[in-house]
């Protein structure tokens, strides 16, 4: 396998742009990472465009040419990806893995999404579509229900309290207030998140991440071409995993196995454990996810997340900053260009271009985790500033 | 070789339909003893093909619950209601809704019963308070 390096990231604000189409907002993305690497459209040999709503809100399949063509590069060969929220990191994993085999030497990853081109109720429906439509949608069970399913199982066992899945919200909104690219750039008080509405029990209003329009993009090199970039940012571990899309087919509620196993992948292959990081950008639709995410990391052990993060390890400026973008609760999700967002995060911190959110460098290494529906799917990146 | 047709044993048109009779059925492995439902094609346990279907007793207990209160589009006029993971008393897990409990008396542990709706010809398995 080959060395692969991200040499040019972009994105544009995470919001609910309905002034623009799921093709100008990839476009903005691309350009800007394109600018970012100083590569040209015509040096680009692949497209890994990631997707997920966009068959049913956006109408549209067969996306990856009509992305590819705008960029004056339609002869290349595009897939689109699709596995729920984790689209995103998938694709760029499939991207980094063609690279790392030898069979490009740059390729684009990216991902754009227009959620808002559906009603509430309609993306209610649609955002349940990543989970067992036969055996457990049928029940009535929404995406934030799924998630509520796995807060009651977590705090059954480890009494996980109110304030420390509130915690949560307060500071990834605190860190999206720092964050020009993000949906919400305003601080939230504990009191405003355990006084919002309920929405499935007993996940409130500000324990969900919001409906978001975006695109994200990764331009990657091999390691040969990475002499002529300014700061490449080496993709040292890739690990993905699967496991039974029901919620109900599991042994425990309580992690998502998909992601340990795939932590497990990565940090093998990075020949790091979680001790090494500098910070992590976790999946964090749902407070819970962000809690369980970090102990199936093996940052924190099981149960004592909850503790952790209202004691403020996970700040900043604390132990171990996790979600330094604000997370998908303020950053905004707009589903398949979460993963590739989350990514973009680390190279920008590594990179030391974070401004007022810039975490502390001591080793150079940052995580991804990115989750598809309520972890049928799972992925985790480990990148390294050489 | 000879090559054996497969077919799948119990299917979800045939796993419904016992339910409309109000029966809830699943699958024995007989290579584990392992009982599985909903259907599946091999034992997740023993990864064994040799499966035959069996009728369960349709009863079990709360596993997890929540109270959905912003519903999707089909399950409009029935916010807020429970839905929650019912484990069997044969072992396996189901999801379904939770009919006949008032939403501030459900709790993990409780006993309940298999039930089914009928609407427009569609089924749905849902359980009651035992």
């Amino acid at each position: 396998m080959r060395d692969v390096t991200a040499v040019g990231v972009g994105s544009t604000r995470y919001d609910m742009w309905r002034d623009k189409t799921q093709t100008e907002l990839f476009a903005e993305a691309a350009m800007d990472a394109m600018k970012d690497a100083d590569v040209e459209a015509k040096e680009i040999e692949a497209l890994y465009y990631a997707n997920c709503q966009g068959a049913y809100g956006w109408t549209q399949l067969h996306a990856g040419p009509i992305m590819a063509n705008v960029l004056g590069i339609g002869y290349i060969p595009t897939t689109r990806m699709e596995n729920a929220c984790a689209s995103g990191s998938v694709a760029f994993r499939h991207a980094y893995m063609a690279v790392a085999a030898g069979f490009y030497d740059i390729v684009m990853v990216a991902g754009s999404e227009t959620v808002s081109t559906m009603t509430t109720p309609r993306a209610t429906e649609a955002f349940a579509f990543g989970s067992d439509r036969l055996y457990e949608v049928c029940a009535g069970v929404t995406f934030p229900g799924f998630y509520a399913l796995i807060a009651n199982a977590h705090i059954h066992k480890y009494g996980t309290t109110r304030e420390q899945l509130a915690a949560v919200a307060v500071k990834n909104h605190k860190n999206g207030a720092k964050n020009p690219k993000a949906q919400f750039q305003k601080e939230v008080t504990m009191e405003r998140v355990i006084n919002s509405p309920m929405i499935a029990d007993p996940l409130r209003l500000f324990d969900c991440c919001p409906f978001s329009d975006g695109a994200s993009a990764v331009i990657l090199a091999s390691g040969e071409q990475a002499k002529r970039f300014d700061t490449p940012i080496y993709i040292i571990g890739s690990g993905q995993a699967s496991d039974y899309t029901a919620l109900h087919d599991r042994k425990d509620l309580t992690t998502l196995a998909a992601a340990s196993y795939a932590a497990e992948q990565a940090y093998k292959q990075a020949g790091i454990g979680s001790k090494d990081l500098d910070l992590a950008e976790v999946h964090d639709c749902f407070t819970i996810a962000e809690i369980i995410a970090t102990e199936d990391l093996g940052i924190f052990k099981r149960g004592q997340a909850g503790v952790a993060v209202l004691e403020g390890a996970t700040q900043i400026d604390g132990k171990i900053p996790v979600n330094s973008s604000g997370g998908l609760k303020a950053k905004g999700h707009p589903v398949a260009a979460t993963g590739i967002g989350q990514i973009i995060e680390i190279v920008e911190q590594l990179r030391g271009e974070s401004g007022k959110r810039q975490v502390s460098i001591k080793r150079g290494i940052g995580l991804a985790h990115n989750v598809g529906g309520s972890g049928g799917t799972a992925t985790v990146h480990i990148l390294k500033r050489r | 070789m000879i090559r054996v047709m497969v077919e799948t044993k119990l299917t979800y048109d045939k796993y419904m339909e016992s339910i409309r009779n109000n029966k809830l059925t699943g699958l024995r492995c007989n290579s584990c003893g392992k009982v599985i439902t909903p259907p599946k094609h091999l034992c997740p346990n023993c990864k064994s093909e040799d499966l035959d279907i069996i009728e369960l007793s349709g009863k079990g207990k709360i596993k997890t619950y929540t109270i959905i209160r912003v519903p999707p589009p089909k399950f409009a006029k029935d916010a807020p209601y429970t839905a929650a993971i019912v484990e069997l008393d044969e072992g396996p897990c189901v999801t379904a809704r939770i009919i006949g409990l008032a939403s501030d008396k459900v709790s993990i542990g409780q006993r309940v019963k298999m039930n089914h709706l009928e609407k427009d010809d569609e089924i749905e398995l849902v359980f009651n308070p035992q």
